[in-house]
């Protein structure tokens, strides 16, 4: 047993998104449900697994559990708090993301260490040396050579960016960390080897986690609980065993059976 | 069968402070029409630069060089920017790992595709659009007409990777480069395009260069698979031989970090290949005197 609670530590309470799409030649607007009234529990210790369509609402919700967009209704807690009441540095220092596209989400002015040392700055009170430890530190267990601290994104191939977020994610020891896709853009070595790592984060400090990931091994791999949604809704929600042994939705079945098998020597 | 991209002995060197970093060491690369060449190794082996320096489109103070460079029968070393700038796009196209690097993101689907059409293509406005509707739709794209309008920011991960893969298919190119195509998409579209690809390979011969790190996709996609490791070829053969038999231990130990399906942390070991400073930084230390 994994000894993961049942206490909620973010609870999301029928949470809609709606967004306004500019029309076409006449200007009038298209309306998109994004989110059509979502409710989901994260557990404090626990790895919660969201999966499903692409454009099912996957990463919207990541934004509005990280309180970077407002919900058109409903609501997001945290211990209990409404998110939006929180002060954003107190947040942070808690509720970490990882982005699905390292591209976009790396300031490409910025180096590496300075990249992955601001959660710590804007916290405040790491001296700078005490700093770069920790980022040399995050830089080994991530496989990314020390040559790697003054590299600009644009420097880097997309997994090594993508280690990039993952190192500024954790280097503060947040409680919990939305991780959109993280292992998406790596080698499977790379990959093993941040899995891994993940896990034993929370063995140790017991991080939460919620993991978007379209890989259902990977997620079949880590996860506790899995999500599964479709059209900004969620049509299945599970223990992971229990829901790769037996899959109720329609969806979550055609899901695992177009998932690639590859044929290995053993 | 008649050879699309021939490639012999591709050298990238990037200056660094460091020092030069011999990024891509003698590489070939062979595809004949209708065919799928795989690329697969570790971050940071190189795969994206030589894919970035067939297109030429590596910064200038990258310096590349090959004894061989041919697509079809035009030499590509002997081609000037214009002359790249007209064959990219149209003879050959290229599918980025990160979506945004290929996106404007001021520029509305529909303007960067049409715009992309019309500048190779001398057609009506009406032609264009009808064509890029056209991909959007078979690369799965939902409600593909109302898509034309939207910016790449108001679309998700995986419906942006799909607007650039229809971008790249768009003049019906002879070779495609995909760097990790369908990383972003989940398994049901994935499946929709690797068979949207597959479709176009025995339709109109279409060669393709395929990198992943999904030995799940490479072994669905690839006839052939070269495995590259610091900047080599250290592996590569038929897609079926070198799963069950890997010769280099590299391949054997990239095999054995693949996730399979019924694995739990704690219960099984999801194996990494153990790394130190030294294998990553050869490719540094070989090129300083
Ligand atoms: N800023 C925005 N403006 C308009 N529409 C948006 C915006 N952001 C997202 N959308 C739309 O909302 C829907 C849900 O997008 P979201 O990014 O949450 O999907 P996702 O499940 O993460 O998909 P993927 O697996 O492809 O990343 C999509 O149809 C997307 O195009
Ligand atoms: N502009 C650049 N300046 C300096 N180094 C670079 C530059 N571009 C790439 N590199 C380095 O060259 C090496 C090869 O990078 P490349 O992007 O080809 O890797 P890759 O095999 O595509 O990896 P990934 O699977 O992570 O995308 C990496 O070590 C990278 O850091
Ligand atoms: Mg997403
Ligand atoms: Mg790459």
């Amino acid at each position: 047993m994994t000894g993961t609670g049942t206490v909620p530590v973010m609870e999301i309470r029928d949470v809609r998104r709606t967004y306004r799409l500019s029309g076409g030649m006449f200007g009038q607007a298209r309306m998109l449900d994004a989110l059509a009234g979502v409710s989901l529990d994260l557990r404090r210790g626990e790895v919660l697994a969201l999966v499903g369509e692409s454009g099912s609402g996957k990463s919207t919700l990541s934004r509005i559990l990280l309180g970077l967009e407002a919900p058109t209704s409903g609501e997001v807690f945290l211990d209990g708090m409404p998110v939006s009441s929180i002060a954003r540095r107190k947040f942070a220092a808690r509720v970490q993301p990882v982005f699905q596209d390292p591209y976009s989400s790396l300031n490409p002015r910025k180096t590496v260490r300075q990249l992955i040392e601001m959660p710590l700055v804007i916290a405040g009170g790491v001296p700078a040396s005490e700093r770069l430890a920790r980022v040399r530190e995050l830089l080994d267990i991530l496989r990314m050579p020390a040559r790697m601290l003054d590299a600009y994104p644009s420097q880097m191939s997309g997994g090594q960016r993508q280690r990039v977020a993952i190192a500024r994610a954790l280097i503060s020891r947040p409680e919990i960390v939305i991780c959109d896709e993280p292992t998406s853009a790596l080698d499977v070595s790379v990959q093993a080897e941040v899995l891994n790592l993940l896990m034993e984060l929370r063995a140790e400090f017991g991080l939460t986690y919620l993991f978007i990931s379209h890989d259902l091994a990977v997620v079949e791999y880590i996860a506790d609980r899995v999500a599964v949604m479709q059209e900004g809704r969620i049509v299945e929600l599970d223990e992971a065993e229990r829901l790769f042994a037996g899959p109720a939705h329609d969806y979550t079945r055609r899901l695992l059976a177009s998932a690639l098998t590859v044929p290995l020597a053993t | 069968m008649t050879t699309v991209l021939s490639v012999r002995n591709l050298e990238v060197s990037i200056p660094t402070h460091a020092g030069p970093l011999a990024a891509v060491r003698g590489v070939d690369l062979q595809v004949a029409a209708g065919e799928t060449l795989g690329i697969v190794g570790e971050s940071g082996c190189g795969k994206s630069v030589t894919s970035m320096a067939v297109m030429r489109l590596l910064p200038e103070r990258i310096s590349v060089t090959a004894d061989e460079m041919r697509l079809g029968e035009t030499d590509l070393t002997g081609l000037g920017e214009r002359q790249m700038a007209d064959l990219r796009g149209e003879r050959m196209a290229m599918i980025f790992q990160e979506p945004m690097t290929a996106l404007n993101p001021v520029l509305t689907v529909g303007r960067q595709l049409t715009e992309t059409w019309l500048r190779h293509r001398r057609t009506p406005m009406k032609e264009a659009r009808e064509r890029a509707i056209d991909l959007l739709d078979r690369v799965g794209i939902p409600h593909p007409r109302e898509r034309m309008d939207v910016y790449p920011h108001q679309l998700s991960g995986g419906l942006r990777q799909r607007v650039m893969i229809a971008m790249a298919l768009l003049c019906d190119p002879e070779l495609i480069i995909a760097d990790e195509p369908t990383t972003a998409l989940d398994v049901t579209v994935q499946a929709q395009i690797l068979d949207l690809l597959a479709g176009l390979q025995q339709e109109r011969g279409l060669a393709m260069v395929f990198i992943s790190h999904d030995i799940g996709v490479v072994s669905r996609i690839a006839h052939r698979v070269q495995v590259m490791y610091g900047g080599r070829t250290v592996d590569g053969g038929p897609v079926d031989d070198l799963l069950r038999h890997p010769r280099h231990p590299y391949t054997r130990a990239l095999l054995s970090s693949v996730p399979r399906r019924g694995m739990r942390w704690g219960r099984d070991t999801l194996g990494a290949i153990r790394w130190s400073e030294d294998t990553d930084d050869t490719a540094t230390r070989e090129t300083r005197p």
